[in-house]
C-alpha cells in the first residue's frame, strides 16, 4: 500500500508563498500521480487537506485551446 | 353497476401509481441518480475477495457500482465551483472486525468512476495488513483515508497551483 509523500510540498507550504506544480513535478515530489478528478483534487484529496492546514487552496489550470478569427 | 366497477378499477390503478411514485421518490430504484446529497446502503465485506470488488475500473458506470450497495445513488456534486461532477456517499461494513466505515465515491461529469475514499482507523489497517495481499495500488494517507484511483492516461491534463486564501467549499465536504 503506497503513501503519498507530502513532505516536499509541505516545506513549500510552510514558506508561505504561492507556488505551482506540474503533473510531473507533483509525481516526483509525492511519488504518486496528481488526482485526476478536479473537484476531488481541490476538496478532498490528501494534498488539499494538507494545503488547507497552511491556509492555501488549490487552483487548477486546465490546458485548453481556443480558435479565434484573425 | 358497470360504472361503479370502472371507478373501482380506476381507483385501484391510481393507488398503484401512487405507491410506485412514493417508492421512486424514497429511493433511486434502478436509476442511480439523485440531485441532492444522499447516503446509500452498506456493502458487507467478509474477506479480501470482497474488498477486491471495490477496485473499480476507471470509468465504471454508477449502475455497475450500484450492484454492491443497496439504494445506491449519485448526487450532483457541483457546489462552490463551476465544475460539475457526481459523488456517492456509502458505507462499507468489515464483518470480521465489526466496523463500518464511510465510503465516498467520485465520478466525473460524464458519470464515470474516478476515485474513492474510505475513512478508516488503526483497527482497519491491522485487518488489512493481516488479510489483504494485492498488487492493487491503494494509498493510505496521514488523514486516515484510504484512496483508490485506477490508472488512466490523464498525463499533463492538469496543472495545479497553490494559492493563499480561504477554501471556498462548504465544510460538509471535508472528512
Amino acid at each position: 500500500m503506497a503513501t503519498p509523500k507530502l513532505d516536499s510540498i509541505e516545506r513549500q507550504l510552510k514558506a508561505g508563498e504561492p507556488f505551482s506544480l506540474t503533473n510531473s513535478q507533483y509525481k516526483k515530489s509525492t511519488g504518486l500521480d496528481i488526482p485526476k478528478n478536479s473537484n476531488y483534487l481541490v476538496r478532498n484529496s490528501a494534498v488539499a487537506k494538507k494545503a488547507r492546514i497552511y491556509g492555501y487552496r488549490i487552483v487548477i489550470h486546465e490546458r485548453e485551446i481556443s480558435f479565434e478569427k484573425e | 353497476m358497470k360504472k361503479r366497477s370502472v371507478i373501482r378499477k380506476f381507483a385501484i390503478l391510481m393507488s398503484f401509481f401512487m405507491i410506485l411514485s412514493v417508492f421512486m421518490l424514497s429511493s433511486c430504484g434502478t436509476v442511480p441518480e439523485y440531485k441532492t446529497k444522499h447516503e446509500s446502503g452498506t456493502f458487507k465485506i467478509h474477506n479480501a475477495a470482497d474488498f477486491d470488488k471495490l477496485a473499480f475500473k476507471s470509468r465504471t458506470s454508477p449502475s455497475e457500482i450500484a450492484r454492491l450497495f443497496p439504494d445506491f445513488c449519485i448526487y450532483d456534486n457541483k457546489d462552490g465551483s463551476n465544475k460539475l461532477d457526481w459523488a456517492a456517499s456509502c458505507y462499507v461494513d468489515f464483518v470480521d472486525i465489526d466496523s463500518v466505515y464511510k465510503f465516498d465515491i467520485w465520478f466525473n461529469a460524464d458519470k464515470e468512476f474516478m476515485v474513492w475514499d474510505l475513512y478508516i482507523d488503526s483497527v482497519f489497517l491491522d485487518w488489512l495488513k493481516l488479510n489483504y495481499n494485492s498488487e492493487i495500488n491503494y494509498t493510505v494517507n496521514e488523514f486516515g483515508t484510504i484512496t483508490f484511483e485506477p490508472f488512466g492516461n490523464f498525463e499533463d491534463q492538469l496543472l495545479g497551483s497553490f494559492e493563499k486564501g480561504e477554501l471556498c467549499y462548504p465544510r460538509h465536504f471535508v472528512a
